[in-house]
């Protein structure tokens, strides 16, 4: 019994390493519609649920408390809502007034998911082919560029963040106009990489795109310099550069042409 | 199969709680909850519930399909193997067995990433890592006074 159970399970184990390789060879993961179901729950109130919360207090109140109680988070609630209703109001405006300003506007989006590993750095948006986005569209908040398009389905897409190991932007310093690669670190912050030690680089300078990797316009402003090790590295220096844009907080997102 | 149904839907909770409310390094909730299935329900069963709860990360992931099936599925599998060789359980061994899950976990889908996608995480520094594991047991901890109550209510409706 037992041996009939572990032969099973390693072939099991067997078919997911064959779908591993197809995708690895395919160079994409084949997305059946059962498959994004988890997305569209989350994206139809996957926090919804998270509300549940607020009825925990209740439990153990006798009535007149709970009336009360009651009462006082009815007028903390409506003060929240109003409070995030300003908030709103002023972050689209601010994505209003990018839409009249640059020409290169393609949509804007709404963030709904997170990635739930730690492992990649990626924004789950509520629009995708039907709005015409397209694969390595660039991503931009008010604050400052936030990432590109990676995965477009028909109504949601993913923004692969400029935090993530894998996002590397062509970058300049907006005012001594050095240049380099924004490569992300994995956590809250990105490192300018392929700096010469001969260039002397000022803290707190902007970091704004250069353009020259044919993904992201020119001058999009990306962070400012937050530290620069000049020996630490071999050849070049370790500048660490902090976005503009609080990547964990985004909200809604621009999406600009390349 | 009423039970499977309420562990389906924490899976869900789990992941839309590190999808929606967890900004920043989250802890594994999901692994959580699969070695906690795999203790008490078993190997076969926990086997299944860590393959679809692993298809449900893997999904909501955006790249390839594949790498949390394998490290879920193998965690419920290594978390039942170690179980049943022992004859004490407390709550020092089930955290020093979700350490190991955790990194274990961890080391799968690292292997699986780098063999298999056009991702590297040779930069990624291991501290995100560290601090995950740390969550994950922390929350494993918290969790694990209600999983010795439920099995202590078992073990008095039996006896």
């Amino acid at each position: 019994m037992f041996k009939k159970k572990f032969i099973i399970f390693a072939l099991f184990i067997l078919l997911l390493f064959a779908l591993l390789t197809y995708q690895s060879i395919k160079g994409e993961r084949p997305f059946f519609d059962f498959t994004l179901y988890p997305l569209k729950l989350l994206e139809q109130g996957g926090s919804a649920f998270l509300n549940i919360f607020d009825y925990i207090p209740f439990l153990g109140e006798s009535s007149e408390e709970r009336n009360f109680t009651d009462r006082l988070n009815k007028c903390e609630e409506e003060r929240t809502r109003y409070k995030g209703a300003a908030l709103e109001n002023e972050r689209l405006r601010n994505i209003l007034q990018m839409k009249s300003e640059r020409a290169d506007y393609v949509a804007a989006a709404e963030v709904f998911a997170r990635d739930p590993t730690n492992w990649f750095h990626i924004l789950w948006i509520n629009k995708g082919f039907g709005s015409g986005i397209a694969k390595d569209m660039v991503a931009v908040t008010p604050l400052g560029l936030a990432g590109r398009i990676h995965r477009v389905f028909n109504e949601r897409a993913n923004v692969i963040l400029i935090t993530d190991v894998n996002s590397s932007v062509a970058v300049r310093l907006e005012s001594s106009r050095i240049e380099g690669i924004l490569e992300g670190s994995g956590d809250s912050k990105c490192y300018l990489k392929y700096v010469s030690k001969d260039f002397e680089v000022e803290k707190d300078e902007n970091v704004i795109t250069s353009g020259l990797d044919g993904i992201f316009p020119e001058g999009l402003l990306i962070g400012s310099v937050s530290s620069v090790d000049r020996e630490g590295g071999e050849a070049f220096q370790i500048i660490e550069v902090k976005p503009a844009q609080n990547l964990n907080t985004v909200e809604e997102v621009v999406i600009l042409k390349r | 199969m009423k039970k499977i149904a309420i562990y389906i839907f924490l899976a869900y909770i789990a992941l839309a709680l590190q999808a929606v409310f967890f900004h920043g390094i989250k802890p594994d909730l999901a692994l959580v909850l699969v070695y906690f299935y795999a203790v008490k329900y078993g190997q076969t069963k926990g086997v299944i519930y860590g393959a679809f709860t692993g298809l449900l990360i893997d999904t909501s992931s955006g790249f390839i399909l594949g790498p949390n099936i394998i490290s879920k599925s193998l965690a419920a599998f290594f978390a039942t193997a170690i179980k049943e060789n022992l004859f004490q359980w407390n709550i020092i061994i089930s955290t020093l067995l979700m350490v190991i899950i955790s990194l274990f976990d961890i080391l799968l889908v690292y292997i699986c990433l780098e063999t298999f996608s056009k991702v590297s995480f040779a930069n990624r520094p291991w501290s995100i890592s560290v601090v995950e594991v740390v969550y994950t047991v922390l929350t494993a901890m918290i969790i694990y006074p209600l999983y010795k109550a439920e099995r202590n209510r078992r073990l008095a409706d039996v006896l």
